[in-house]
């Protein structure tokens, strides 16, 4: 899937000259004429190459966390966003893009946001004194309904000019800047985060029974609780810093693998980051060739998406749920 | 029921205002009563404000958006402290009714680019409440001259419009001279580069491209303008096809970021070092928003791109249009700052 990828783009490349450049590249067979080479190597290494990891990152990271949230919230209808970590990355990224000047800028202020918001989740949840997940979906609840109003004030104030359609764009999903150097920054953290949520998937397995069970099989439920958050928030986070605001990911993607491996997240949980990796290397395909202009990735995956997801629904076995 | 009450209201007052003044023709053909004396003007976007504001900044009811700080430096103070009743460009601030009639203007203007003309709601609602409304026409810089002139006669300002026209009236004859005998080969592949990204473009006949292909370039975003918001998406990928051998960027994130990312390096206008960022301040030189700044900004175009065909001093060209224009005397600091040799 990768591999076609790299050979697809605007700039026409026959599909034997990538495959001449990488054996090239990899393995010094053939000779290329040096200009030649050295637009290759920028239109397939710095260009395609990154974007390509950056789909599939992003692609993972949010099916992995949107599969360990269903099994933390014992609830097939939440996704990545449900404690307000998008929104807040959102809010972030929209102060960023007003107030701050440079892209570093934007991107801490992004991961700030997202961590700011979940944080603000938790906070209300332990202020009402009342274990367990609801008063943490009610407090994803505020918080994101809080970040999202923040967002519109922030569109309010700024430029309409200028600050205005970039910050409208970047929620929609931006794939185009995710350049090598950063990829590789958010990469190493991201897997770190989803290596994390895969080592918990048994721990996952017993919360999905209860608290109560869980507590009697030994498990320390707040700590994995917290540890299943961090990790989600924090992959999560650095998707928004990629690439802005990509939907439909964290949903859709865990329930079509749970139909495949059944809802053992040890298997459910490397099944699914492969398939949120491979569905979205598919989606930034078609937003990359599908017209003259780049459409933002964040409404391919919403169009695709939900007639897809429909059909499945339909087809699906009873008692997947 | 609540739209009903307020309609109502407004025809009461409409029949109680006194009807006098004179009768004019707007840029699309309406025939408009105004007073015989205008005083004070609002008008519904940005450019035809900013053109007011060059005929006589006295005359402004109030602004479309607030004033950002580095916009400041080099307008009059009072410009920043006027109300802020928001614009009619669809997006961000629309205009607020009830915010627009405090201001009590004699006439609002307004750019007649899309619903112009007859049957425009926010003029029928204003009539309504007894304020005329005027269309100019902004779609194409050679129109600026015409403008000039025609808000001149409306707000009484008839000379120093016209000094204004002639000016701008130069500006576009000297340009056309200068670039009209250049062979279609010799015409510069220029990208016009908007967003943080620089990966959103306009097209060919967009109002926003408007100067590539007066100052004799070629843009290399071929193709009708699909709307006039513009920023059209385009992939790197494609610039790459493109190859243009100059930039023309909007945005500082853009313009600090494209030196050292290695995925423009290809690219014939980043590799000759012919990225440019477009002078600003108070208002944009290029486009958002389409300004008169642009007659400035046409003349630097023009010299950058063919310095030997439209040899022009343009550090004199920017203190005379900003005394001319704006009425201020720029130093040699702020040279530096808004034209960034």
């Amino acid at each position: 899937m990768a591999l076609v990828s790299l050979g697809l783009g605007k700039y026409p490349l026959a599909p034997g000259e990538v495959a001449g450049f990488l054996g090239h590249r990899i393995f010094g067979w053939g000779t290329f004429d040096a200009e030649r080479l050295q637009l290759l190597e920028n239109l397939i290494v710095e260009i395609r190459l990154p974007r390509i990891m950056a789909a599939a990152l992003i692609g993972a990271s949010l099916a992995v966390s949107g599969a360990a949230y269903q099994a933390l919230f014992v609830n097939p209808l939440v996704s990545p966003g449900i404690l307000g970590v998008l929104a807040g990355a959102s809010c972030g990224a929209a102060l960023g893009l007003v107030f701050l000047k440079t892209w570093y800028g934007v991107q801490a202020a992004t991961f700030l946001g997202g961590f700011a918001a979940v944080g603000l989740a938790m906070g209300i949840a332990r202020l009402c004194r009342v274990n367990g997940t609801v008063m943490l979906v009610l407090g994803g609840i505020i918080s994101g309904a809080f970040f999202s109003a923040l967002v519109a004030v922030v569109k309010y104030v700024s430029d309409p000019y200028n600050q205005l359609p970039a910050i409208v764009y970047w929620l929609m999903g931006n794939m185009a800047m995710a350049d090598r150097g950063m990829t590789v920054k958010a990469g190493i953290p991201i897997l770190i985060g989803i290596a994390c949520l895969m080592l918990m998937a048994r721990h996952l397995n017993v919360l999905s029974m209860g608290d109560e069970e869980a507590r009697a099989l030994g498990v320390n439920v707040e700590a994995v609780r917290l540890t299943v958050i961090v990790c989600a928030t924090l992959i999560s986070t650095l998707t928004v810093v990629l690439a802005g605001i990509i939907g439909w990911v964290g949903l859709i993607i865990p329930h079509i693998t749970r139909m495949i491996t059944g809802p053992d997240n040890e298997t459910l949980l490397p099944a699914t980051a492969l398939a949120g990796a491979a569905y979205l290397l598919l989606v930034d395909d078609i937003s990359r060739l599908a017209f003259s202009f780049e459409i933002p990735i964040g409404i391919v995956t919403a169009l695709i998406g939900i007639p897809f997801f429909v059909l499945v629904l339909r087809n699906a076995r009873k008692g997947w749920l | 029921m609540v739209r009903l009450l307020f309609l109502t209201v407004l025809f009461v007052v409409t029949s109680l205002s006194a009807s006098q003044g004179r009768e004019i023709v707007d840029m699309t053909g309406r025939r408009v009563t105004v007073p015989d004396t205008v005083r004070r003007v609002y008008s519904g976007s940005p450019p035809a404000t900013y053109l007011l504001y060059a005929i006589d900044p006295r005359l402004l009811a109030g602004i479309n958006f607030n004033v950002k700080p580095e916009e400041r430096r080099l307008l009059r103070p009072e410009f920043s402290r006027l109300p802020v009743a928001g614009a009619g460009i669809g997006q961000g601030r629309n205009i607020n009714l009830e915010a627009l009639l405090a201001l009590k203007p004699d006439v609002v203007v307004m750019w007649a680019w899309k619903d112009g003309g007859d049957g425009n709601q926010l003029a029928e609602r204003l009539q309504k409440s007894g304020i005329p409304t005027v269309f100019v026409d902004l779609d194409r810089l050679e129109n600026y001259p015409a403008v000039f002139t025609f808000l001149g006669e409306l707000v009484g300002r008839r000379e120093r419009a016209r000094r204004l026209a002639n000016h701008a009236r130069g500006t576009l004859r000297s340009v056309a001279a200068a670039t009209a005998g250049i062979p279609e080969r010799e015409r510069v592949a220029v990208y016009y580069a908007e967003g943080i990204d620089g990966l959103a473009t306009e097209r060919e006949t967009s109002v926003h491209a408007e100067l590539i292909r007066l100052a004799g370039a070629r843009n290399v975003h071929r193709g009708a303008a699909l709307d006039h918001m513009g920023m059209e998406k385009v992939s790197l990928e494609q610039v790459l096809l493109y190859n243009p051998q100059v930039i023309v960027a909007q945005e500082r994130i853009f313009f600090d970021s494209v030196a050292h990312d290695r995925r423009w390096q290809d690219i014939r206008a980043v590799r000759d070092g012919k990225v440019w960022l477009i002078p600003r301040g108070p208002f944009n030189w290029f486009d958002r928003p389409p300004s008169f700044m642009r007659l400035l900004g046409l003349k630097w175009l023009t010299n950058r791109l063919y310095p030997k065909r439209y040899p022009i001093d343009i550090v004199r060209e920017t203190r005379a249009f900003y005394r001319l224009f704006l009425g201020v005397e720029l130093g040699d600091r702020d040279l530096r700052e808004i034209l960034q040799p």
